[in-house]
């Protein structure tokens, strides 16, 4: 069953979603406190080219999906290998943000539910949603970004009572390599991981401009999650953020708008829960592709079940407990580099030769034509 | 009681998932895939539900990444 393609408006909202996935509700880095939001810009600026890459790999493979491209780009045996790597990068990223969802949900709602149950649910809900393929996803984030931007607006404004401005001074008070040094772990989680959009981009049509999409999502979730840094830091402030896990369910609960409006952290949730089915659907319909595309199997949606409960299995074990979960964000972008760069650096330089040769060779054929 | 949740979800996807795609015939080497994966998967979350210990995959990942970076 083949998908249809996707339109502009869906691979940027899939996109979107997918950079919102899990940092609307822990946040970016805050490695570097009152001037995080300083890092988020640099990390903007980190993920230009690195996305701009991305973007011309589509435009150069139209109609192919990442691991296509890789096994006729690289050959058969580095091909296969960048989709084992890709396969692997995808299961394990669909695991680490299930994991924080299950953890979301166990230290602010539900303390004694085993996090098994809870990431149960939302395994099969994704399995479901994945197994409907890339364009019902583009649909559904469609549908529920404008939700997740929502929530967002609404938290600031009702926030506006108890913000203190003061609370992001002073500013640069760490120093400009401290500073690059966070932004690079902000480039990696979430703007590179973005990486793994290549899963289905033989669904995006070449007239669409795939660097476009790319840029769009990049700068709209870019201006949002600065948007959230700065809400949760004028809310928070700079110490708090630092030493709280989920810093916008936390700021979300200081609202009180008088006797009639408070508690309204129920609804950070809702975002977490929006953009996490996107993020972890997205995971696993390249993991399922990855798999499928690795073992030679033609149907990949007859995958997407086991991939994603093997994507679970990987997310109960992955870490001992919640401080093991937040210490492994300081080893992520150094492992993220791989599968982020390097990986798809490899198959933007094979996919530049082999345009320039096809170029090449056009012209020489139909002049021997002649 | 998460053993039984767990046994009734991969019952489930045998009988829900699995076997309406064995009416088309798919090639064993497909069928045998699927299976591998799901026991994989169910083995390891038994035994960890079991109370076994088993080391979790970031671990050598840390160490690796911590060995080539020389980060803390």
């Amino acid at each position: 069953m083949l998908d249809q393609p996707l339109t502009r408006r869906q691979a940027i909202a899939i996109l979107l979603m997918f950079n919102f996935g899990s940092s609307v509700v822990m946040g970016v880095s805050t490695g570097v406190a009152q001037d995080s939001w300083i890092s988020l810009i640099l990390a903007v600026v980190y993920a230009v080219p690195v996305l701009l890459m991305y973007g011309r790999i589509i435009a150069l493979n139209p109609g192919e999906g990442l691991f296509d491209a890789a096994q006729r780009l690289l050959g058969k045996f580095f091909g296969k290998l960048a989709t084992l790597i890709m396969s692997w990068y995808a299961l394990h990223l669909g695991a680490l943000v299930l994991r924080n969802f299950s953890e979301f949900i166990q230290v602010t709602a539900l303390q004694e539910t085993p996090q098994l149950a809870v990431a149960s649910i939302m395994t099969l809900i994704v399995c479901m949603l994945a197994g409907m393929g890339g364009k019902a996803l583009g649909k559904w984030a469609i549908a529920t970004a404008p939700v997740v931007l929502f929530i967002v607006i609404l938290t600031v404004v009702l926030s506006l009572n108890v913000m203190t401005l003061q609370h992001v001074l002073p500013l640069f008070e760490h120093s400009p390599a401290a500073i690059a040094k966070d932004a690079f772990q902000v480039f990696s989680f979430p703007f590179a991981e973005t990486v793994l959009f290549l899963g289905i981009a033989d669904l995006i049509r070449p007239s669409d401009r795939p660097t476009g999409i790319y840029m769009s999502s990049l700068f709209i979730s870019g201006f949002v999650l600065l948007i959230i840094i700065l809400r949760n830091l004028v809310v928070l402030g700079a110490a708090v953020v630092s030493v709280e896990y989920f810093p916008s369910y936390t700021a979300a609960r200081i609202i009180d708008l008088g006797e009639f409006l408070s508690r309204i952290e129920g609804s950070v949730s809702v975002n977490f829960i929006l953009a996490g089915v996107t993020k972890i659907a997205l995971c696993l319909i390249t993991a399922s592709r990855g798999i499928a595309s690795l073992f030679g199997v033609k149907e990949w949606r007859s995958l997407v079940l086991p991939t994603g409960l093997l994507a679970l299995m990987l997310s109960i074990i992955i870490y001992n407990n919640t401080m093991d979960m937040f210490s492994f964000v300081v080893v992520y972008p150094y492992y993220a580099i791989p599968f982020e760069i390097l990986v798809p650096l490899a198959l933007w330089i094979a996919s530049e030769v082999n345009a320039r040769k096809t170029a090449g060779n056009v012209p020489a054929e139909s002049h021997l034509g002649e | 009681m998460m053993l039984a949740i767990l046994v009734a979800i991969y019952l489930g996807a045998l009988v829900f998932n699995l076997r309406p795609r064995l009416k088309a015939a798919p090639p064993r080497g497909e069928v045998a895939l699927y299976l591998t994966l799901l026991a994989v998967s169910f083995t390891l979350l038994t035994m960890s539900q079991l109370g076994v210990k088993i080391p979790p995959p970031s671990m050598p990942i840390r160490e690796v990444v911590r060995m080539i970076f020389h980060i803390q």
